[in-house]
């Protein structure tokens, strides 16, 4: 059931508004027939890269169960990030197929140069995306050791991540200046370069180890 | 009749003004529910302009358009706003058995189960919306 939700969830919000669109005249160069294909492969990626760890973070926090974490001789970072690219994996394997037959539909009739290369660069790149969101959405979730309303800066996340990452919309949609701009941002995770990519993974990894370090410090619970 | 209405209005105005003042004693929070709140709200906002200028919908103006939207987004917030906390807690508190404590109040507990003390930045959104609305309706 959970692997028939994973695959599902990416297609609802898409798949309305292509039937919505469906119904319109395009008045620039966007045709539907080409966002059903954009929407087809980011339904099928965005799983293999988004990260909800900030979720797990709050529930932990709140609930004082990361105190089990914080006596152990174990990192609660790296054990997150093992259990959510274990996550990931199972996604992968739930999904290849589907993102076998989707790739099989979507080059029908072309003969793009395609070659193990470049699909090898697609795999690392898909893999750097994933490091970078765990790393924001960790980020993110070590806030809840300040905030009680933390489902406030889930949705801020969320909507930055969905927006900003090209999920809702593509990027032919956004003004130029505003491409020019999120070239340089972690959000276009699918499109920017591997050096960029790592480069925020750097960043955000650094920016963890000081906001953990405050958090911790910080951090009182007494169980109930 | 009038008098049950009277008596429900009274209970329903109680509810929301302790729930009021609870959201604006705690005002970090309720700068960043509003904040979490508002940022849905212009995304719509935001995608729905990014479509329009690249679609056009026969038989819909522009203006229309948006004041379908801000329609749809007061619509929206109020919804959350009068029921999302009853939705949210009922099912919870079924759950775990602190559902009895309304059984026990001499009020109807569906009223009470779904009116519950409802989010302030929801109500602030559906003002927004409807702040654009009427800056729709003047401008097309």
């Amino acid at each position: 059931m959970r692997f028939f939700v994973t695959i599902l969830q990416g297609f609802i919000t898409p798949l309305f508004l292509l039937l919505v669109l469906s119904l319109a005249t395009p008045t620039g160069g966007t045709s539907v027939s080409g966002l059903i294909s954009y929407f087809l492969l980011v339904g099928l990626i965005y799983p293999l890269t988004r990260s909800r760890v900030n979720e797990f973070i709050e529930e932990q926090t709140t609930s004082g169960e990361i105190n089990n974490f914080l006596v152990k001789p174990i990192s609660f970072y790296k054990y997150l990030l093992v259990d959510d690219l274990s996550w990931k994996i199972l996604n992968l394997l739930t999904l290849a197929p589907f993102i076998f037959i989707a790739c099989i539909f979507l080059l029908w009739g072309n003969s793009p140069d395609y070659n193990l290369a470049i699909l090898g660069i697609s795999v690392v790149t898909t893999a750097i995306s994933f490091l970078v969101s765990f790393n924001f959405s960790y980020l993110v979730g070590l806030f809840s050791f300040w905030l009680d309303e933390f489902w406030a800066i889930n949705n801020v996340k969320l909507v930055t991540v969905t927006f900003l990452g090209g999920v809702v919309l593509p990027y032919s949609f956004f003004p130029d200046w505003s491409n020019q701009l999120l070239k340089y941002s972690p959000f276009p995770y699918m499109l920017i370069e591997i050096i960029i990519s790592l480069f925020w993974y750097a960043v955000l990894g650094l920016s963890i180890k000081v906001l953990q370090k405050m958090a911790i410090s910080k951090y009182s619970h007494t169980a109930s | 009749m009038l008098i049950q209405f009277k008596k429900y209005l009274r209970l329903f105005w109680a509810v929301q003004s302790a729930g009021i003042a609870k959201d604006i004693q705690l005002r970090g929070n309720f700068t960043m529910t509003l904040i979490g709140s508002l940022c849905y709200f212009y995304l719509h906002l935001i995608s729905f302009k990014l479509i329009i200028s690249r679609f056009r919908f026969p038989g819909w103006e522009t203006g229309q358009l948006w004041i379908l939207l801000f329609t749809f987004e007061i619509f929206t917030y109020l919804a959350f706003f009068f029921f999302w906390r009853g939705l949210q807690h009922t099912p919870k508190e079924i759950g775990t058995g602190t559902f009895d404590v309304l059984l026990s109040k001499p009020f109807s507990s569906r009223f009470l189960a779904f009116f519950r003390n409802c989010s302030l930045h929801n109500l602030a959104s559906a003002i927004f919306g409807a702040i654009y609305l009427v800056f729709a309706l003047v401008q097309y």
